[in-house]
């Protein structure tokens, strides 16, 4: 976009959509989604997030979400109660119980990402904390933006990141987006697993789940805690240097009608057709369509 | 059905911020520092980055969570 592309429809990530906007780079379409009417199927989160300085530069169309998946058979072999997994204290002990059964196999009991800022997220937001938050009292600027990740409940998020290395879970550098677990080298993972896994069928999705659980969310500090789970997300827009700009919000208009967004949702993001996914975590389709594959 | 607790901001420093959390975690990892440590110096480096930035260049999704963001501590 920097170099003036004639390209008429880009995806955006809805973190970079600040950074675009305040170089130029992206299309003011809050009037064409004032004409468009559809604003109210968005959840309010979604829709707030292609927007900026209270204009609309991009609708959220497809959206992931993170959560622990896992091999049924290995964590029977290792003795392990899937339900462990649900705490911080129990998803330890799960791990040292697969480690301790499996490694010898060459199968690592739990993955976890070098760096996971996504991973770390949800452990702050569960513990209420927050990236960033607002103070006043600036001396010349009054309310402002300052940085909250380093608060408590920051700290006690990435003291159980701690916690999983001193326990010996192995930070793997090399990351391949669930294709690792898939290939069974780790009994479980947390992930969001699209990417690598289309089911196409009821029969396949059936014979899925008998192999793979799958617990919604990120292990929480003590039983009957709210969990938390990451969203990503990525925006249509429309660059600045489109120049079939009403063309370009057409064809987004047709993309995002709910029949169009189904459809493109089962072959991109099929595994949020798994039953697991339709009766717990349907976050994939941002738009509250009635979508009949969710 | 979704309860939002917290966001990613997508102001324009947030990918830098990213990148000091990451620096953060990656040295908890190496053992080199304790998580407090490494958070506070995280954040020092986002905060000069930051450097008071007013509300008005957020966007709506930051603003829905003023009560929420208020509410955090430190």
């Amino acid at each position: 976009m920097a170099n003036k592309t004639a390209i008429d429809i880009v995806t955006v990530d809805y973190i970079w959509l600040g950074e675009f906007v305040e170089k130029g780079l992206l299309t003011d379409i809050t009037n064409y989604t004032e004409h468009w009417g559809r604003s109210s199927d968005w959840y309010q989160a979604n829709w707030d997030g292609g927007a900026y300085n209270d204009k609309l530069y991009g609708i959220w169309t497809v959206a992931d979400a993170r959560g622990i998946w896992y091999w049924k058979d290995l964590l029977k072999e290792a003795g392990v109660d899937p339900n462990l997994l649900k705490t911080w204290d129990g998803f330890i002990e799960a791990a040292n119980k697969l480690n301790a059964a499996l490694r010898d196999k060459g199968i690592e009991g739990v993955h976890l990402t070098a760096a996971p800022i996504d991973m770390w997220y949800p452990y702050l937001w569960m513990l209420e904390g927050s990236v960033v938050e607002m103070r006043s009292g600036h001396p010349t600027k009054g309310t402002y933006w300052f940085p909250g990740y380093n608060s408590t409940e920051g700290v006690r998020a990435l003291q159980f990141i701690k916690d999983q290395v001193d326990a010996g879970i192995k930070p793997q550098k090399e990351h391949f987006w669930g294709k690792e677990f898939l290939d069974r080298k780790f009994a479980v993972m947390i992930e969001a697993l699209q990417n690598h896994v289309h089911l196409n069928t009821t029969e396949q999705k059936n014979q899925f789940e008998q192999k793979v659980g799958f617990i919604p969310g990120f292990p929480v500090p003590n039983e009957g805690n709210q969990s938390a789970t990451i969203m990503g997300g990525w925006l249509l827009s429309i660059p600045a240097t489109s120049r079939n700009k009403d063309l370009a919000w057409e064809l987004i208009s047709l993309i995002l009608q709910p029949k169009n967004t189904c459809s493109f949702s089962s072959e991109i993001w099929s595994i949020a057709n798994t039953n697991t996914y339709r009766r717990r975590l349907s976050l994939f389709i941002t738009a509250k369509s009635n979508c009949p594959l969710l | 059905m979704m309860d939002i607790q917290g966001v990613r901001p997508n102001m324009p420093e947030y990918p830098q911020i990213a990148i000091h959390v990451r620096e953060a975690i990656n040295q908890v990892y190496n053992g080199t520092k304790e998580p407090e440590e490494a958070l506070d110096e995280a954040a020092a480096k986002s905060a000069k980055l930051l450097d008071g930035k007013t509300c008005k260049h957020l966007s709506l999704i930051d603003n829905r969570y003023i009560p929420h963001l208020l509410a955090s501590k430190k």
